[in-house]
């Protein structure tokens, strides 16, 4: 399912899209769509997808703060001029933590970029597993790429990843519950000393 | 000039970080995935010491982490660190996950002329590779002696490598010449290891005329040596062993100096030691308890005329002239005579009694007056060292009750009661002098004590070898730290966490300070103690299986014995 299309990108890993709204799509995504820690894919290009997982949701509305006719000045309000387009959006947060190359998936920085109007597509739980899957084991090599950022959002990222990590490969989650009180430990505890 | 050395074939095991704390020391990085770097582990590097390539030995301290996993990684007991690690991308199998920075202290080169180790005054450069010193080399450069050389003692192997494959021999010379000392707690070993060391002396390639001073019959078992195919030459040569018991145990009253008559007789007034003085200096050379009471007598009544001037006091003293006599004759008489067998009038153990080459005499003195133990060995000490003297300076002959020609070595049990830290024991002044001159006449004294806190420190410093087992105690500790020069503190550390049978070896018979793993004994070990709960149990079946015989037969002889089976 395409949710929306990249519109700027803040970094190599740190891209801005925004989401489809009504009228512009068959089928306008749902806000559970592009929720917080939502995977997506980003076609690159034919063959080649960023794998990215939502980190934020922004709203977009140029309408907030502007007055109606009948408080605006009569030189305001000489022509009528109403928008023809309507300018509000959702934008959310994507951070890119590998790619799949014709079908494989890897983690870590990819080489290239998305370029803008990128079409961004919401990937299948059956994706989001054989994107951790390495050797047959889980993993978040990634990790370091979220923890880098410094951000409390990724960190909350990060354990969610982890939890759901738990329930698909039950055979790891000693390890993966390990893991994922260890991030806790640092974003709540070790933060507040 | 030789361009290199062999490196052997044990692979480098760290790289050199940088200079220690000290300049005879350095810091080497490891992974140690092997867990070779054992604490006083022996390592090696080579390097150019005046323009020649020399290999130079360490000794292994402290070790401190370089890298570790986060602690969090391990709050999981069924989940390893490095399974964690793995999901976030690390591949523990590449190694390197945990690092150490481990402290070496340079001994330096070995000189092969001087069989001692040469310190090359500056550390590796950073980047040296660090290895395990080989088997063969440690073995070579740590003792100064072969196996089976004349004057070696074998008393066990390297405690950080595989058993025996490094041995360790002693040099017997240097023990028997400059003294030594085996110091441990209760418990950990130390009568073994003399037993041990007193079966090298007593081997084919020694056959050292030994005495031990057991004050609690504990080495008794050493006369096994005599019987032993292990002690036994190729030439006919078996050693000998003497047990002497505590009721054959003779000391002459003429050889009791006034000191020692002073020590054994108890609360004597000024006029008493005075009156006693006098006496000794009347008798000659050899005399008897009667001739004592004689002389005490005659030494009262001059003392008496002396003080009749005083006609003052006259009737008084006369009064106390008679009362001071006749309290040392009383004195005399219950120490020398009656509660006794030790002290005779004529009987004595000569010195050749006592040593003679491949001999080994145990000399017990468990039921002797505690008293009566400091004047046994105070006089043995004594004459042993006035044989000796005179022997060496040819002022005794063959049948001369101080002719001794051979060397000798006494080991002494529970050395504290001896030489206390007080410096009051009757033996200390002998002993000191013995440590300090008795080299020049082959007179060697060995020290074993379990509380070297209450050790005199100069008799333990001047023991210049130390055999120290466990040591928990912190003020055994400083004791030894303060006596004991050639131990340096990354080795005081250890005391407390040797085991049982493990020693650490230091002094001038070692050319190092070397942990030790003692060897097994040839003979047995009789120092166990006994198994109370086993003979509490034995007891109370027989009491009860008594009982019950006394119930079905009434005319049933008595009950159990009381006295406990040693359980083995």
């Amino acid at each position: 399912m395409e949710i929306g299309r990249i519109v700027k990108s803040n970094s190599h890993v740190d891209y801005v899209a925004q989401v489809y709204g009504p009228g512009e799509t068959a089928a306008p995504p749902q806000a559970d769509d592009y929720g917080f820690g939502q995977f997506m894919l980003i076609h690159a290009e034919p063959g080649r997808a960023l794998v990215a997982a939502v980190y934020d949701t922004q709203l977009l509305n140029p309408e907030f703060g502007r007055l109606g006719p009948r408080l605006s000045s009569p030189q305001d309000t000489a022509v009528f001029a109403p928008d023809y387009l309507c300018e509000q959006a959702v934008l959310v947060g994507l951070v890119v933590l590998g790619q799949r190359m014709d079908g494989v998936f890897e983690q870590g920085i990819p080489r290239a970029s998305a370029g803008v109007n990128a079409p961004v597509q919401k990937m299948l739980n059956e994706e989001f597993i054989g994107f951790h899957r390495y050797s047959e084991t889980p993993a978040l090599h990634y990790a370091r790429i979220l923890q880098a950022q410094g951000k409390p959002l990724l960190f909350e990222l990060l354990e969610q990843i982890a939890g759901r990590l738990e329930l698909a490969f039950p055979e790891k989650s000693t390890a993966l519950r390990t893991l994922r009180a260890n991030l806790m430990w640092q974003s709540r505890v070790q933060v507040n000393r | 000039m030789k361009d290199e050395v062999d490196t052997g074939n044990n692979a480098a095991i760290g790289i050199v970080k940088g200079p220690g704390e000290s300049s005879h020391e350095y810091v080497f990085v490891t992974p140690d995935r092997d867990q070779l770097v054992k604490s006083g582990e022996f390592v090696t590097y080579d390097a150019a010491v005046d323009g020649e390539i020399r290999r130079i030995f360490g000794r292994v301290g402290d070790r401190t982490p370089e890298r570790r996993y986060p602690s969090g990684f391990l709050a999981e007991p069924a989940a390893g660190p490095g399974e964690i690690a793995e999901l976030l991308g690390y591949d523990p199998t590449l190694g390197g996950d945990e690092l150490d920075a481990v402290n070496v202290s340079i001994l330096g080169y070995f000189d092969p002329i001087m069989r001692d180790f040469v310190n090359p005054r500056q550390p590796p450069r950073q980047g040296t590779s660090i290895r395990i010193a080989g088997d063969d080399e440690l073995a070579d450069v740590l003792s100064r002696k072969k196996p089976g050389d004349i004057g070696s003692a074998h008393v066990g192997s390297l405690l950080s490598r595989a058993r025996n494959a490094v041995p360790l021999i002693l040099n017997v010379r240097e023990i028997t010449s400059t003294h030594l000392a085996i110091i441990a707690g209760t418990g950990s070993g130390k009568s073994y290891l003399a037993g041990v060391l007193v079966e090298e002396l007593m081997m084919p390639y020694n056959r050292a005329a030994v005495l031990i001073i057991d004050p609690h019959a504990e080495c008794s078992s050493l006369s096994q040596v005599a019987d032993k195919r292990e002690f036994q030459g190729t030439t006919g040569y078996r050693p000998g062993a003497k047990v002497v018991r505590p009721e054959n145990i003779k000391v002459r009253v003429s050889t009791l100096t006034r000191a020692d008559l002073h020590y054994l007789l108890p609360d004597l007034t000024e006029r008493m030691m005075h009156v006693l003085d006098s006496a000794l200096q009347k008798l000659g050379k050899s005399w008897t308890r009667e001739d004592l009471h004689t002389a005490v007598d005659a030494a009262d009544r001059s003392t008496a005329r002396v003080d009749k001037d005083d006609s003052k006091a006259q009737g008084a003293q006369d009064k106390e002239m008679s009362s001071t006599a006749a309290a040392l004759h009383w004195r005399i008489d219950q120490v020398l005579k009656r509660s006794s067998t030790v002290f005779d009038d004529y009987q004595n153990l000569k010195p050749t009694d006592l040593f003679a080459p491949g001999q080994c005499t145990v000399l017990q003195l468990n039921e002797v007056d505690h008293r009566e133990q400091q004047v046994v060995v105070a006089t043995l000490l004594r004459r042993l060292f006035d044989a000796r003297r005179k022997t060496w300076k040819d002022q005794a002959s063959p049948d001369d009750e101080y002719y001794l020609p051979y060397p000798v070595f006494t080991l002494i049990e529970e050395a504290h009661n001896f030489a206390p830290h007080s410096g009051d024991g009757l033996a200390s002044g002998i002993l000191k002098q013995i440590l300090s001159e008795g080299r020049k006449f082959g007179v060697g004294v060995g020290l074993i004590s379990q509380r070297p806190g209450r050790l005199d420190p100069d008799v333990l410093s001047q023991c210049m070898t130390q055999f120290l087992l466990r040591i928990v105690n912190p003020l055994d500790q400083d004791t030894i730290a303060r006596s004991v020069e050639s131990m340096g503190r990354d080795l005081m550390k250890e005391l407390p966490s040797l085991s049982k049978g493990q020693a650490l070896l230091a002094g001038r018979a070692v050319n190092t300070p070397v942990l030790c793993r003692v060897r097994a004994r040839y003979t047995d070990h009789t120092a166990e103690d006994l198994d109370a709960p086993a003979l509490w149990v034995q007891y109370q079946k027989e009491e009860a299986e008594n009982a019950w015989k006394s119930a079905a037969l009434p005319a049933t002889p008595p009950g159990p014995s009381r006295r406990g089976m040693p359980m083995k």
